[in-house]
């Protein structure tokens, strides 16, 4: 991964960089008007959230199907028997 | 690798599934499409787990694999909504009496709406609950980009829910969609 080394020795990585520059208005985030770096109110956040978590929660809990299972068997055997 | 040693390996792979499974779902709309990709990705991931470096994040590494795999071979074009659709309504003939089934159903709706970028980034930072980092990682871009769609994809979502759930978001739903700059929490 490519660092950035600033003038005091410090070696930044690029993500840091780029908290530090929505943080600071550097860069390519300054003069932003269309609504990029702009927040929900924390009511509709909270409330689109529970959404996600309910309509996610009910895809991870349905039930594996078998055949996943059956392959990793399969190739375990496959692997065994070379 | 040693046997011995890939019986952990296929531990953890065999505990993603379900979340493997789940976002498959979200990024393909069709529970088939979605089996055939988490097959595919497991499948993958055997074979090339000796490029896996243990003590790192096997989830997010099975996740990248996933995602890769859909943008490359599993993608076709538009997001088969009417599947999604299709689900909630068989979903719902089982419960009929379920509260909140209808919220469901358009929440899923909205979600079909979103772009694929939105849509993945969304679902990764806040139903997988990967960091921006790892899910920059994931996706292979930088960690604002993630940031930025994550937030676009919120401020869509709670517009395109607000035309549906009024009673929700309340008759002032307009003014608390609308948003204010400030850091993201």
């Amino acid at each position: 991964m490519p660092t950035e080394k600033k003038p005091d020795g410090r070696i930044v990585d690029p993500g840091q960089k780029e908290i530090e520059d929505m943080e600071t208005g550097n860069s390519r985030y300054k003069g932003n008007t269309d609504g990029e770096t702009a927040v929900l109110d924390e009511r509709v956040r909270a409330q689109l959230g529970r959404r996600l978590s309910a309509y996610y929660s009910e895809l991870v809990n349905q039930p594996i199907p078998d055949k996943f299972i059956e392959l990793l068997n399969q190739i375990d055997k496959r692997e065994k028997d070379e | 690798m040693t046997q011995q040693a890939d019986q952990p390996f296929q531990q953890a792979l065999i505990a993603a599934i379900p979340n493997l499974r789940a976002f498959a779902i979200s990024l393909c709309g069709n529970i088939q499409t979605a089996n055939d990709l988490v097959q595919e990705t497991m499948l993958k991931a055997w074979t090339h787990r000796a490029k896996f470096e243990a003590g790192t994040n096997i989830k997010s590494w099975l996740f990248t694999i996933l995602r890769n795999t859909y943008f490359s071979d599993f993608r076709r074009g538009k997001r088969e909504v009417q599947d999604v659709e299709g689900a909630a309504a068989a979903t719902l003939s089982t419960h009929p009496e379920q509260p909140g089934h209808m919220d469901m159903m358009d929440f899923k709706r909205s979600l079909a709406e979103l772009s694929e970028d939105q849509r993945e980034a969304l679902i990764l930072v806040g139903a997988e609950g990967f960091s921006y980092e790892e899910t920059a990682e994931i996706c292979g871009c930088a960690v604002g980009t993630v940031k930025s769609r994550v937030n676009r994809a919120r401020a869509r979502l709670a517009e395109l829910m607000s035309v549906t759930a009024v009673d929700d978001f309340g008759p002032e739903r307009a003014t608390h969609a609308v948003i204010s700059k400030a850091a993201l929490g």
